[in-house]
């Protein structure tokens, strides 16, 4: 079969060939007595593709429900469980949002912790450094009698 | 014939056809469904179903086996989608996984046949035989049951490729530019993909014809 032939096959085996390229198509085929054989084995081939055409007319849908159908068949083959959920992408983001927010709430909490912490150190450092008044130097000790002694001294010598 | 048009427009023609794929409404939905968007892909599956079902009924003729291997293949859509790199069209890509469908289900049924069969005895297995020849010579009224299995067993034998071509050509009666928008190939390939396609189709037939006689 030449390339004229070739390049114009479907568009003859579809009868969409224009009247000027059908007469050139005839002629070289009446020409090549080995393309016609092809010709006529191609269209006999062609011939058995009408056993798996379906009529316009036949009604052929799934029955109502198709989709609910095919969902539960891909559940059950992925084996759904109930832990799936989680990798579900609107999960997925809503977890990283959750987190995300606790991690917020953490860190503002630990850094006002830690802010409450050293101004409890400093107002301690600095009750420390004060030095009692000369009158109430009374150090004070186990013994509870002497403790008992001093304590009245000082307040006898307040009065 | 393979000289019809350059290589390079050729390449040029597959990119600019699937730059326009890429950016259509059904890419749109594709990509949806590609992260996960149940609705996306219950619009695919609402879109395709009839013509799904309609491929398989063609093949085997039975509804019910027709709507179970339909949800085989959406079902086979759903796990593989991911991979869809829009190089064809959807409706390409749906084609050939239902076809492919069609074919595992008649090797699984070929296969159960012969199992149950190695189990009877030697007196069962003759009496089944005999049954078969019965009911063969009885297809053979049913002319379109009988073509039906010849033509399966002919697709059997060339590509996937080939097989896909000549049955959008044939039974969908798609033209050749309409092959050449679906497949993102150039139509002058496409032509020559299909002569290829016929020529082994022949020789496949009469390789077929042999070993039967």
């Amino acid at each position: 079969m030449d390339s004229f032939l070739q390049e114009h096959l479907e568009d003859y085996l579809d009868g969409r060939l224009n009247e000027q390229d059908l007469l050139e198509f005839e002629r070289r085929l009446a020409e090549d007595s080995e393309a016609v054989a092809e010709l006529t084995l191609f269209q006999e081939t062609s011939a058995l593709f009408s056993a798996i055409r379906v009529e316009p007319a036949e009604d052929l849908e799934p029955a109502p429900g198709f989709y609910y159908r095919v969902k539960e068949r891909i559940d059950a083959e992925r084996g759904e469980s109930f832990w799936s959920f989680l990798s579900q992408p609107v999960m997925v983001r809503r977890f990283a949002f959750a987190a995300m927010m606790w991690m917020v709430l953490l860190g503002s909490v630990a850094a006002f912790h830690d802010d409450t912490t050293s101004q409890t150190v400093e107002l301690a450092d600095s009750i420390l450094k004060q030095q009692p008044p000369q009158q109430y130097d009374v150090r004070m000790g186990y013994n509870l009698a002497a403790n008992r002694d001093s304590m009245l001294t000082l307040l006898a010598s307040a009065e | 014939m393979t000289a019809i048009m350059p290589a390079s427009a050729t390449a040029g023609a597959q990119t600019r056809g699937k730059v326009a794929y890429q950016d259509s409404a059904e890419a749109a939905i594709i990509r949806r469904a590609q992260k996960g968007d149940e609705l996306a892909f219950q619009q695919i599956v609402e879109r395709y179903q009839s013509k799904v079902f309609s491929i398989i009924y063609g093949i085997l003729r039975r509804r019910n086996d027709a709507e179970d291997i339909s949800q085989q293949v959406f079902a086979k859509i759903f796990t593989s989608l991911k991979g869809f790199d829009f190089r064809s069209s959807l409706l390409t890509w749906v084609y050939k996984i239902t076809v492919n469908e069609c074919y595992d289900y008649l090797r699984k049924k070929k296969v159960r046949k012969l199992v149950y069969e190695a189990d009877l005895g030697e007196d069962d297995q003759r009496s089944i035989e005999n049954t078969h020849l019965a009911t063969d010579r009885g297809m053979s009224i049913d002319v379109a049951t009988e073509k039906r299995q010849y033509l399966m067993k002919l697709l059997e034998r060339v590509s996937e490729e080939e097989r896909m071509l000549l049955i959008q050509k044939e039974v969908e009666g798609l033209t050749v530019e309409e092959l050449s928008e679906l497949t993102g190939v150039n139509a002058n390939t496409i032509k020559v993909k299909l002569f290829r396609a016929r020529q082994k189709l022949v020789q496949a037939a009469q390789k077929l014809d042999r070993t039967t006689a």
